[in-house]
């Protein structure tokens, strides 16, 4: 009660005052034409002002959402455009027109750690054998192929990239039918080379690499690069071909994980003939 | 007049009369726009006891305000103006007070101080009240020329017709 007193005694004629001119204002806003529309107009103005902030804000915090969202229906449509380019299309082999079920289903994912500072790089994301992942899946992003799973959890994955030594990836000149084996010297974060393309395949600089198919991880036709530069080192068949990668790495946030739905059937069938060779 | 609380009541009332009959028409200025008003009204205010405590003050500049604002239709904007000028009055005395400080018994006009000191405490007070008014009566800054030009003929013109007054009713004979 006294400190209340005391309170009033050192600040209770600033809250009079103070009251006094809420009342007056009260009262010049309500009885004043002039100065209502004043007021009114700048309430407006200062009203709207503060809703559009509020507004871009409160998009900013959904952004995430969003995003996940566009990237979910992203990864279906992948799916579908997979599926009827496979319906569409008769030189694709081995494959039952009349099927609905797609051969590649896409996922969305993100990635939770991204290291490219070393030469044995790994990525980890946030799907696991929960949702289906394997060892062994392809990892793509929009721009192209980043790698395969190399070990799983039931809620994270970590992810073989491309940018890896030790990763080795199928890969296609677009246009022509020759093929190689695509890797990493660890050098550069956005160059890889391609070996195994016989001195006789016609090419150029700046045609595009994609996945050849001829795996039962990557579904064929995925982006990996362009070529940058070759050289037919001396005494030997076969091209060295030097790659500008198409996906940034250390930019990277969100992939999609590819299932493939035949793949125990054809892995199946490799090691029958594995067998018979024996 | 103003030494009682019998004279104070008469002395409010004969200055909104003033205020309302006399002063409302004096204004001054060109163009359309008004310039220059006289507003004697704060006399009240401003002859009340100096020891007198500040929420009384502004109650009775409040109340002051409110009556001349039914006179100018304007509900509000003298109210709040004199308010302003109430709540400031205390920090004013306390600026111009003198070296040998306020006798207990005297009154802030022209009677008990000396003319220098009156014209000054009138000065700053109106200066006050005149800016206040003229925020709320013009309730933008977008003409800001206008509003110092009506704070200061305004104020000027007020304190020139207080300090006449103090001369005829309120000078020692």
């Amino acid at each position: 009660m006294r400190r209340w007193d005391e309170f009033l005694g050192h600040f209770g004629t600033v809250l009079l005052f103070i009251a006094l001119q809420l009342v007056c204002l009260y009262l010049i806003v309500q009885f004043n034409e002039r100065q209502r529309n004043i007021f009114n107009h700048t309430s407006l103005l200062l009203s709207s002002a503060i809703e559009n902030k509020y507004q871009s804000w409160a998009q900013y915090f959904h952004l995430k959402e969003e995003i996940d969202e566009i990237h979910q229906r992203n990864a279906e449509l992948r799916t579908q455009l997979r599926q009827l380019r496979r319906d569409g299309n008769a030189d694709v082999p081995a494959d039952d027109s009349s099927s609905t079920t797609p051969c590649f289903v896409y996922h969305s994912a993100d990635i939770i750690r991204n290291q490219v500072s070393s030469r044995y790089n790994h990525l980890i994301i946030n799907a696991g054998t929960d949702q289906g992942l394997k060892e062994g899946m392809a990892i793509l992003c929009d721009r192209g192929i980043i790698g395969q799973t190399d070990y799983c959890t039931s809620q994270y994955c970590s992810v073989l990239p491309l940018i890896n030594v030790q990763s080795s990836v199928s890969a296609m000149i677009s246009g022509s039918d020759y093929f190689g084996q695509l890797s990493w010297d660890g050098r550069h974060l956005q160059r890889a080379q391609l070996e195994g393309v016989p001195k006789h395949a016609q090419f150029s600089i700046g045609d595009t690499l994609v996945s050849s198919g001829y795996s039962t991880v990557f579904p064929p036709g995925e982006h990996i690069g362009t070529i940058r530069d070759f050289t037919v080192p001396q005494g030997s068949n076969f091209y060295y071909i030097s790659v500008n990668l198409f996906v940034d790495f250390p930019s990277l946030r969100q992939v999609y994980w590819v299932e493939n739905k035949n793949q125990g059937e054809v892995l199946s069938i490799m090691q029958e003939s594995d067998y018979g060779q024996d | 007049m103003v030494r009682t609380n019998l004279g104070r009541i008469v002395f409010f009332l004969l200055l909104l009369l003033l205020q309302a009959l006399v002063f409302r028409r004096m204004s001054l200025g060109w163009d359309g726009v008004i310039y220059a008003q006289v507003f004697i009204y704060p006399l009240f205010i401003l002859s009340l006891p100096i020891r007198m405590r500040t929420e009384g003050v502004i109650l009775l500049g409040f109340l002051m305000g409110i009556c001349v604002d039914f006179i100018y239709m304007s509900p509000g904007v003298h109210a709040g103006a004199l308010t302003a000028m109430a709540f400031f009055r205390r920090y004013v005395l306390n600026f111009i007070e003198p070296r040998m400080g306020y006798q207990i018994s005297d009154l802030p006009i022209l009677a008990d101080q000396d003319l220098g000191w009156v014209a000054i405490y009138y000065a700053i007070c109106l200066g006050i009240h005149s800016f206040w008014f003229h925020l709320f009566d013009l309730f933008s800054f977008q003409m800001f020329l206008i509003f110092w030009a009506k704070t200061i003929f305004t104020t000027g013109f007020s304190w020139f017709c207080l300090l006449i007054i103090q001369f005829l009713f309120f000078h020692r004979s």
